[in-house]
């Protein structure tokens, strides 16, 4: 045993065997546990998958400045609505989609708010002001001579955030987030035909968009 | 660019999603095994797939709460 944890135990050991009394059950106990009340399995839940649920939100649009408040929200429906969740061993795509349909919720209040929303930019301002000089360094007819991997993944982002939304929306939820044709229907509010037409046109957009990263 | 090949390529992204039935899947298969440009058409489809993962991958990593 690490002395740190010697010492935390004689602290409050109480205290500390309740914090760590799930810190190494997997996730469908944890579901079970929290499913039957249980605090400390809930508040493990939400702990080991905060970052997954901020990741998720990022990737559909980095600059929403309400990630924070999402995942609040998210966290309070997980919280509210796990007892419905059937099969434990599904708690990762069960809260996948908890996520979208908060953000789409969220996405449509806003709609309604104001005629148009925009969250088509993945930078910030500093980030685009670079952006020109950051080319230069990385000519489009010679990719490998960018001296960084970092910087290619830079560009894949970019030309993701330059998408219109609902294309950038159903190429990240199929591409990141792995739904089906029929889950992002179901989180988009579009048909399954439009889901197939958005997708097909996104990578037509990003392959042009691409080429030289695709030859 | 034949009727089929034209047929073969409408339906590629569903195919490379997983999204059509057995049957369909097995006749784009096998219609991949000897059309090198449909073929050409898949592997783009699928490095486009690999592009985009691996640059948020490894992005993911480092976004802190």
């Amino acid at each position: 045993m690490k002395l740190k944890n010697f010492v935390n135990i004689m602290k409050n050991p109480r205290e500390y065997f309740q914090k760590n009394k799930y810190k190494n059950s997997d996730t469908s106990d944890l579901v079970i546990n929290a499913q039957s009340g249980d605090n400390l399995a809930m508040d493990e839940l939400i702990r080991r998958y905060e970052s997954y649920i901020y990741m998720r939100l990022y990737q559909l649009d980095p600059q929403n400045e309400n990630i924070k408040d999402l995942m609040q929200d998210v966290m309070l429906r997980v919280a509210r609505s796990l007892k419905s969740l059937k099969n434990p061993k599904r708690f990762q795509s069960w809260l996948s989609q908890i996520i979208t349909n908060i953000f789409f919720d969220e996405l449509r209040k806003k709609r309604r708010k104001m005629n148009t929303v925009s969250i088509d930019s993945f930078f910030s301002e500093e980030e685009e002001n670079s952006k020109n000089e950051k080319e230069l360094e990385c000519p489009k007819d010679s990719p490998d001579k960018c001296s960084e991997a970092s910087e290619m993944k830079r560009i894949i982002r970019r030309a993701i955030s330059e998408l219109e939304e609902p294309y950038r929306a159903a190429i990240v939820l199929r591409e990141l987030q792995g739904f089906s044709y029929d889950e992002i229907a179901n989180a988009t509010g579009a048909s399954v035909g439009t889901v197939k037409s958005r997708i097909a046109r996104a990578r037509q957009k990003l392959q042009t968009k691409l080429k030289d990263y695709l030859q | 660019m034949n009727t089929e090949c034209e047929y073969i390529q409408s339906r590629m992204h569903e195919y490379f999603d997983d999204e059509l039935d057995y049957e369909m899947s097995l006749r784009i298969k096998k219609h991949l095994e000897h059309c090198s440009e449909c073929r050409e058409i898949y592997e783009k489809i699928s490095k486009l797939s690999n592009l985009i993962k691996q640059s948020f991958n490894s992005s993911s990593e480092s976004i802190s709460l």
